[in-house]
């Protein structure tokens, strides 16, 4: 990362032409007021999950809890799990927040996984090899993004039953992957294209073939834009709801179908659902900060090599 | 390459991608085009054939079908001439680099990972007309009257804007990531020349950075249209059961009559929504292609 | 004595108006006890039609078998209801479940649970194709159940029923009744009630629940008077409009006229509705409603009302252990109906609501026989324990101490037990396709679009 940081650019360095100060300073005001629009939601969420039903629909919404119930929290972990009918047979058997999570992370890999490879084979049938049809393939891919996901609910329903995959992971995992299939090529697109032709031309005299340049040559440089892509997928998946709800059984419910789980038909414990979303929403959050730097320095390196 | 071999190998490398695509996307779409054709009394029992009955069906009044169109395109164009600006904006002073840069990156992507029924409540509280944050600044400012007694969302006349700022809100920091990843990929060497010329940062912005990143905010527009004919989660929270709602859309629409015994209207409404986002798709695609060429003449 | 009540209540009620569902839901191949004469379901339902004639067939023949079906083999039964983790009825599902192992240790039962919207969805998309379904799931009665015996996909369970015959009243059946057959198991019951805070009520001069029109019409404009207002009601949730609107036209028109309306049998084209949807809004127009409440969702009207801010909520009867648990409200609060407003055609007793919350089993479960003693097996015991916990009213005559019970679900058995008839709520009575127009009209004339005779026309327009 020394090398990236020494040639970016500095504009205290160069620049002939100072900002103006105030200009800089509204600027600064600007980014800290969105910055505080956007931090709330946060603040909100996390006095939520500590208060009663009573305050949050009501009689103390906005401030901080005037009792911190974290017992909200201590009840979450106990609910959904079943004990004695039937019995617990294996670790996580018994379902609850834990079992969701893991059922949601795992969803979420394999999506991501399995998107990963479709997408970069594809996108290099596409922008490296040529032959007639590919920029018309590739038209047909991009439509892809603009299909609403509800459409197919009922058609994949009744073809997944039949292939007697309803109830499994994979009920989850192909549709999601095939959602953000076309997204995935697209952003692959666009950085596979930053990738010199001339490298192809070399592993060719190289003797490479072209699985060989692809797996030699495409996919080790294309590791920046995995981690963008990565997001983007994990994003289609993770706060998914229909899906998760009709395909899956209780074995493999995702977080938003057992946050869901938590209110109740007629009457709400919204304490308790506020301590669901947290649990659901901030490990997201750190992994999504972890990941953040290495994205921002993909994006860097992109500029580097651009 | 060998000649021999070229469609094989073509073929293998997109198997993987057109089976997800023609299993998942493709045959739902054909799925849905045929039984918009049948009445569909039931889920399971297609019943008569009426033809395009169900399109012209969907624009009586019954269904309301007209105005939920409308008020998709109408969150579109909020979409692409406030929430992009504003993306577009964030992106500009962020990719300028300033300290913490990373840290304002971080946060103003979060609402996009914090789910719908959370922002939805949130909004809840703040547009609710006896203890939200609107009455009481409006009270702070003695306005009050401005607003209407049943609250934001419970008057016609604004509840439809009241529901599309949050969505909006929500995803500019999506639209924000893409323009910056843009951003940062122009070379900085553009950039320095431009500057040590004497060029401002707007000047830099405008005949640079922008032109630049073309092919992101195109990309941009076409998510932010797309995204918008076919949101649904948040709606979904603030419309609840969906009857009462001056702020219909057709996802809305698709998912009732979907699981309503209207199996026809619902995919008649699908097929529609599929059309009106190729149709936008194509139309952007094709204005920057436009523009591409007069930019070289 | 309280037991004795609630028997009056079983006995006395509903022979009425419960019977009605039947008629509504189109059952082509389940209208004869034929097997052969099923040609008439031809197609894709086929297997699942023969399914259902030969078990029925199997079930007659084999009455004394049940008995040892149920006894020895080890079996597996699978369930999906929408007694989630954070819903009311989750205690009662759990004590019933747990007692029923411990009765049969040979059958294990594994149940699902997911929320109530995604729950329609998700039985929907499974009855469709017929594919994954569980052996006993949870539905509500009338439409709801009626659109999948339509489509033969639920177990006959009138064997098992009649050696239930004296815990479970025939009255109670009426709901889950299509062409003369039973296909469900009810657990509890809950109506429409008016719930008030007395003390609000006492501020504006008024010292016991309004019993009559005219005395609520006056207590609601002291109410006003004095500041308070009188109702809550959450627009943002149109089926909390209707728990208004319902007791409304029930009370204007008579409880059989608004059934035939509900059912199909007679026209919304009837003056008399106009009439009462007139009133509902002349109410509003006086103020008597939180403007407020138009954009609220139904927890906040509800908080709105525990915490003081109106008067009178008027909703469903499973509120009941909810307001009981607060002890600083509970004795503020009463529940009562909603007055006779016009006594030549209505009389106190017509109520809104009945038994909808309903167990079946679907005809596809290898083991359906089973399943069906078991369910209703379990029908009773969620509907013992939902009655302790204050979860609705029982729809099986109860049985041993049921003297804990909260003062509300008890003043409501009070209130059943003179009931005269029920109408059940419009959007579980009514199919599918006629909820969403009927919905679509209620929101509209909350928010003002229509009125009484603009909601006649939509209706009678929109539904044939």
């Amino acid at each position: 990362m020394a090398k990236s940081k020494a040639i970016s650019f500095d504009p205290e360095m160069y620049s002939v032409k100072k900002t103006n100060k105030f200009v800089a300073a509204l600027i600064y005001v600007g980014l800290v007021v969105w910055l505080l629009i956007d931090l709330f939601p946060l603040y909100y969420l996390f006095t939520f999950s500590l208060k009663s039903t009573n305050e949050i629909t009501g009689s103390n919404v906005i401030g901080l809890p005037k009792e911190w119930l974290w017992s909200n929290y201590a009840r979450v972990f106990t609910l959904g799990k079943k004990t004695g009918n039937p019995p617990v047979r294996q670790f996580f058997a018994n379902g609850g927040l834990e079992k969701s999570f893991c059922n949601s992370v795992l969803v979420a890999a394999l999506t991501i996984i399995i998107c990963l490879i479709a997408a970069l084979m594809a996108t290099y049938a596409i922008t490296r090899i040529a032959w007639r049809g590919s920029k018309t393939l590739n038209s047909i891919f991009m439509l892809g993004i603009t299909i609403p996901m509800h459409v197919a609910l009922y058609p994949i329903y009744v073809s997944f039953s039949k292939m007697g995959i309803l109830k499994s992971y994979w009920s989850l995992i192909i549709p999601y992957a095939a959602f953000s299939l076309s997204m995935a090529i697209m952003v692959c697109t666009g950085f596979m294209n930053d990738i010199p032709k001339e490298l192809d031309e070399s592993a060719c005299i190289d003797g490479c073939g072209t699985w060989g340049t692809f797996f030699h040559i495409i996919v080790p440089l294309m590791k920046p834009a995995l981690a963008t892509m990565g997001i983007y997928i994990f994003l289609q998946c993770w706060n998914e709801f229909m899906f998760a709800s009709v395909f899956g059984d209780e074995a493999h419910y995702t977080l938003p179908v057992f946050v869901s789980n938590l209110k109740g038909s007629n009457i709400t414990d919204w304490g308790l659902v506020g301590a669901g979303l947290v649990l659901a929403t901030f490990p997201m959050l750190l992994v999504y900060i972890f990941m953040s730097r290495r994205i921002q320095e993909s994006f860097m390196v992109g500029a580097v090599k651009g | 390459m060998h000649k021999k071999n070229k469609p094989i190998t073509i073929f293998l490398f997109l198997l993987p991608a057109l089976v997800l695509f023609i299993g998942i996307l493709i045959w739902p779409i054909i799925a849905s085009v045929h039984h918009s054709l049948y009445q569909y009394p039931t889920f399971s029992d297609p019943g008569e054939f009426v033809g395009f009955q169900n399109y012209i069906d969907l624009f009586n009044k019954q269904y309301d079908f007209g105005k939920a169109v409308i008020n998709a395109l109408i969150l579109a164009a909020l979409s692409v001439f406030i929430q992009l600006p504003l993306a577009l904006g964030l992106a500009l002073m962020l990719g300028k680099g300033i300290k913490g840069e990373r840290f304002y990156l971080s946060v103003y992507f979060t609402p996009v990972l914090i789910s719908a029924v959370v922002i939805g409540m949130l909004w809840e509280k703040i547009y609710n007309p006896i203890y939200g944050l609107v009455v009481k600044g409006a009270a702070a400012l003695n306005i009050s009257d401005v607003l209407p007694p049943e609250g934001l969302l419970g008057n016609p006349k604004t509840a439809l804007l009241a529901v599309f700022i949050p969505t909006i809100w929500q995803y500019v920091g999506y639209h924000m990531l893409l323009m910056y990843a843009g951003i940062k990929g122009v070379s900085p060497d553009l950039r320095e020349a431009a500057m040590l010329d004497g060029a401002t940062d707007g000047q830099v912005n405008r005949y640079i950075i922008i032109p630049t990143i073309k092919p992101i905010i195109k990309v941009s527009i076409i998510f932010a249209i797309t995204g918008s004919l076919k949101s649904y989660d948040l709606i979904k929270v603030f419309a609840k059961d969906a009857y009462n709602c001056s702020y219909k859309v057709p996802s809305l629409l698709l998912v009732r009559y979907a699981f309503h015994n209207a199996g026809g209207i619902a995919s008649a409404i699908a097929v529609i929504m599929i059309i009106m986002c190729f149709g936008f798709a194509i139309l952007i695609n094709w204005m920057f292609k436009e523009r591409d060429l007069y930019g070289k003449k | 004595m309280k037991k004795r009540l609630v028997s009056t209540l079983l006995a006395a009620v509903m022979v009425l108006s419960l019977v009605a569902c039947g008629s509504n839901a189109a059952a082509p191949a389940a209208d004869t006890s034929a097997p052969a004469a099923d040609t008439s379901a031809a197609d894709t339902t086929d297997t699942a039609a023969a399914d259902t004639t030969e078990d029925a067939a199997a079930d007659t023949a084999a009455d004394t078998a049940a008995d040892t079906a149920v006894s020895d083999e080890p079996v597996t039964l699978t369930m999906w209801c929408i007694a989630t983790e954070g819903d009311s009825n989750r205690h009662a599902y759990e004590a019933a479940i747990a007692e029923m192992a411990e009765k049969y240790p040979n059958i294990t039962l594994e149940w699902e649970a997911i929320e109530n919207e995604a729950y329609k969805t998700k039985i929907s998309a499974a009855m469709a194709s017929g594919e994954g379904l569980p052996d006993i799931f949870f539905t509500w009665s009338c439409a709801f159940l009626g659109d999948f015996v339509a489509q033969d996909r639920v177990y006959c369970l009138d064997d098992v029923l009649a050696k239930y015959s004296s815990e479970l009243p025939e009255s109670m059946l009426g709901n889950t009744t299509y062409d003369g057959k039973h296909y469900g198991v009810p657990t509890t019951m809950n109506i429409v009630a008016l719930f008030a805070n007395m003390d609000l009520i006492a501020q504006a001069g008024c010292d016991k629940v309004p019993e009559n029109y005219d005395e609520l019409i006056k207590c609601c404009d002291d109410l006003v008077a004095a500041g308070i207002i009188p109702f809550g009601c959450a627009g943002g949730e149109t089926w909390c409009v209707t728990e208004y609107l319902e007791p409304i036209i029930e009370k204007s028109i008579g409880a059989d006229a608004l059934n035939d309306i509900f059912l199909g049998r007679a026209s919304y084209n009837n003056p008399d509705v106009a009439k009462a949807v007139d009133t509902f809004q002349e109410m509003i127009d006086k103020g008597y409603f939180d403007p407020a409440g138009a954009s609220l969702p139904n927890d906040d009207v509800k908080a709105n009302f525990i915490a003081g801010r109106t008067a009178f909520y008027q909703n469903g009867t499973w509120n009941c252990a909810d307001f009981a648990s607060n002890e600083e409200f509970l004795p503020k609060v009463k529940v009562t109906e909603f007055p006779v407003i016009d006594s030549s055609k209505s009389k106190l007793g017509q109520l809104i609501g009945g038994p909808s919350d309903t167990l079946a089993v679907t005809a596809s479960s290898p083991n359906a026989e089973i399943a069906a003693e078991y369910a209703a097996e379990l029908g009773k015991l969620i509907c013992h324990y939902g009655y302790l916990d204050g979860c609705g009213l029982p729809a099986w005559i109860p049985y041993g101490d049921t003297s804990t019970i909260n003062p509300l679900t008890q003043a409501v058995s009070e209130i059943c037990a003179n009931a005269d008839s029920y109408v059940l709520f419009g959007d579980t009575a009514m199919s599918a396709v006629d909820k969403d127009p009927y919905l679509d009209a209620v929101a509209k004339v909350y928010g003002k679009e229509l009125d009484g005779q603009g909601f006649i026309e939509e209706l009678a327009g929109a539904i044939r």
